[in-house]
């Protein structure tokens, strides 16, 4: 089918919202289809295949993944050159965005894979970096992030990579991280929240639902090494706990008092080294 | 013959640098739209055409048949800005004047839509601005203002209806000069209002004559920016205007919106 009107309004519904899930996907293709009856409707995947035609000469493209909290499909139309013009594509500041790409290598290098840190932890980091604003501003800076879909909070209180940020800053991710980022050995896709082979030498990891789709019909048994899957170790904000929160939060607040003490008492000490100086020169 | 081929080689190898310069520009007016801004073709010509800056209008051409073909969009020069109505005294109108040549060639460029849904407006919308739904029904609801009253405002008379509209944000707000408030400079920035000094709070008549913009008595006209003459077309703020007071889009009501905002609508609404 000829490229036509419901393709341009489809394209600019997917131009304000960015980001979506696959119903709202359909729901915009019906859509379209409804605005212009004229033209012969096509299967959603014809019609993204058509579209993504038209745009691959402007390095653009609807690109599709699987939120990996949900397991559904959310839908992104994304750049894929990054120029010095696609630095216009944002509403944040230089500083903020460093401030995100800080929060990226933060979620990227945590501890034990699990691509995911706290939010008091997010919160005291960012605003190291964004110097200039009060903490107040540095939270609502997060806040747009996760009203924008680059982060995701989870329920237990942890800032993860939203869908949207794994879709358009895949190159990035990969030409950045490198091994740290591992494709899905199922579904190809990125993996930050899964289950990866217990074997040292074995590179395997799988989103949750890629797994339970694969596994039990593989013998149970890694893909690439064979050995059982049953020793699998699970990845992602899901192994961590709401008592592990509250022990990061611990944990910041104490060396917060810390650094606290050591200013107080840091005129003590200088005035207790006078003291003594004082000493020594009446000896 | 070998002649003919240098020229439609050299030829070519034009036609392929206007193709790209062509695709980059659709990629920057797709990012300043994104942020609402317009596009400067000095900023473009600076960045990306500096081979060969003459070239703008041929490289303008081609991206606006890409984004025509692809996204059914088209990028449309903004106007020049207006006289104020309050410049009346020679004073007021050298300070304006002087400001038009100076500032006449800001005038970028942005995006507009070609699409025509086959939608009425009270049906399902045929986009959807999700969140970005309510700043627009503010800013149209805004403008819907100062069109109903002659196409002008002073900035005691926005503050007003920004207080009625409930768009003030507290006692911070209402103490904070108009031309400083946060939603009047986004819709400054965003060329959807224009604003021009008329003079001091004492008297409107007062030429002037000084520019400091922290003057906190210094009063303000508001007008329609660039953008908004570009987005809503009389025709389409009258079915605005009609959609939010419930009333059908009729001659008579055509009437009264050409007298209460001074315009002459087009004849064939």
């Amino acid at each position: 089918m000829a490229y036509g009107d419901s393709h341009r309004l489809f394209l600019q519904n997917m131009l304000l919202v960015r980001c979506t899930s696959q119903a709202e996907v359909e729901r915009l293709h019906a859509q379209a289809n409804n605005q212009f009856p004229d033209a012969v409707s096509e299967p959603l995947d014809t019609f993204i295949g058509s579209i993504n035609g038209q745009l691959d000469c402007i390095n653009l493209e609807l690109r599709s993944t699987l939120d990996e909290t949900a397991g559904d499909r959310v839908w992104a139309l994304v750049n894929t050159k990054g120029d010095e013009i696609a630095k216009l594509a944002t509403n944040y500041s230089p500083a903020e965005l460093n401030a995100f790409k800080h929060v990226i290598e933060l979620i990227v290098n945590a501890e034990d894979g699990n691509f995911s840190i706290a939010s008091s932890v997010c919160l005291n980091e960012t605003h190291r970096q964004l110097t200039s604003n009060t903490k107040m501003q540095t939270q609502d800076f997060l806040k747009q992030l996760v009203r924008d879909q680059w982060l995701t909070v989870t329920d237990n209180g942890y800032y993860v990579m939203a869908p949207r940020t794994v879709l358009e800053l895949q190159t990035y991710l990969q030409d950045e991280y490198g091994e740290l980022i591992r494709p899905c050995y199922l579904c190809k896709d990125i993996v930050t929240k899964g289950q990866r082979c217990d074997n040292d030498g074995c590179e395997t990891v799988m989103h949750l639902f890629c797994a339970n789709r694969y596994i039990p019909v593989h013998n149970n048994d890694c893909p690439q090494c064979g050995q059982s899957w049953d020793r699998c170790i699970e990845f992602g904000d899901q192994v961590h706990s709401a008592g592990q929160l509250e022990q990061s939060r611990i944990a910041v607040s104490r060396s917060r008092a810390s650094l606290a003490a050591e200013a107080s008492e840091a005129p003590m000490a200088n005035v207790k080294a006078e003291a003594m100086s004082s000493d020594d020169e009446d000896e | 013959m070998d002649e003919l081929h240098g020229f439609s080689a050299s030829q070519r190898a034009v036609d392929q640098v206007t193709e790209e310069k062509a695709i980059e520009l659709v990629r920057y007016a797709l990012f300043c739209e994104y942020r609402k801004t317009s596009i400067k073709r000095e900023d473009f010509n600076k960045k990306l055409l500096t081979d060969n800056p003459r070239g703008f209008n041929s490289v303008l051409a081609k991206a606006n048949g890409l984004l025509q073909h692809i996204f059914g969009l088209t990028i449309t020069e903004l106007p020049a800005r207006e006289k104020s109505a309050y410049s009346s005294s020679q004073a007021n109108r050298r300070v304006v004047q002087g400001k038009e040549s100076r500032t006449t060639s800001k005038y970028g460029l942005v995006v507009t839509n070609l699409l025509q849904p086959d939608c009425a407006l009270d049906d399902e919308p045929a986009l959807e601005w999700g969140s970005q739904l309510g700043s627009l029904g503010t800013t149209a609801t805004i403008l819907s203002i100062i069109f109903l009253n002659n196409m002008s405002l002073t900035s005691e008379q926005l503050r007003y209806h920004l207080l009625k509209l409930d768009l003030l944000n507290g006692p911070t707000d209402a103490e904070e000069r108009v031309s400083a408030l946060p939603l009047v400079r986004q819709l400054v920035r965003q060329g959807y209002l224009e604003q021009q000094v008329i003079g001091h709070a004492e008297g409107l008549s007062q030429a002037a004559t000084q520019g400091a913009s922290d003057n906190p008595v210094q009063q303000h006209e508001y007008r329609w920016g660039p953008r908004a003459k570009v987005e809503f077309p009389p025709n389409r703020m009258a079915a605005f205007i009609a959609h939010i007071t419930g009333e059908p889009v009729t001659p008579s009501l055509l009437r009264q919106l050409e007298q209460a905002s001074g315009l002459q609508f087009p004849t064939d609404s």
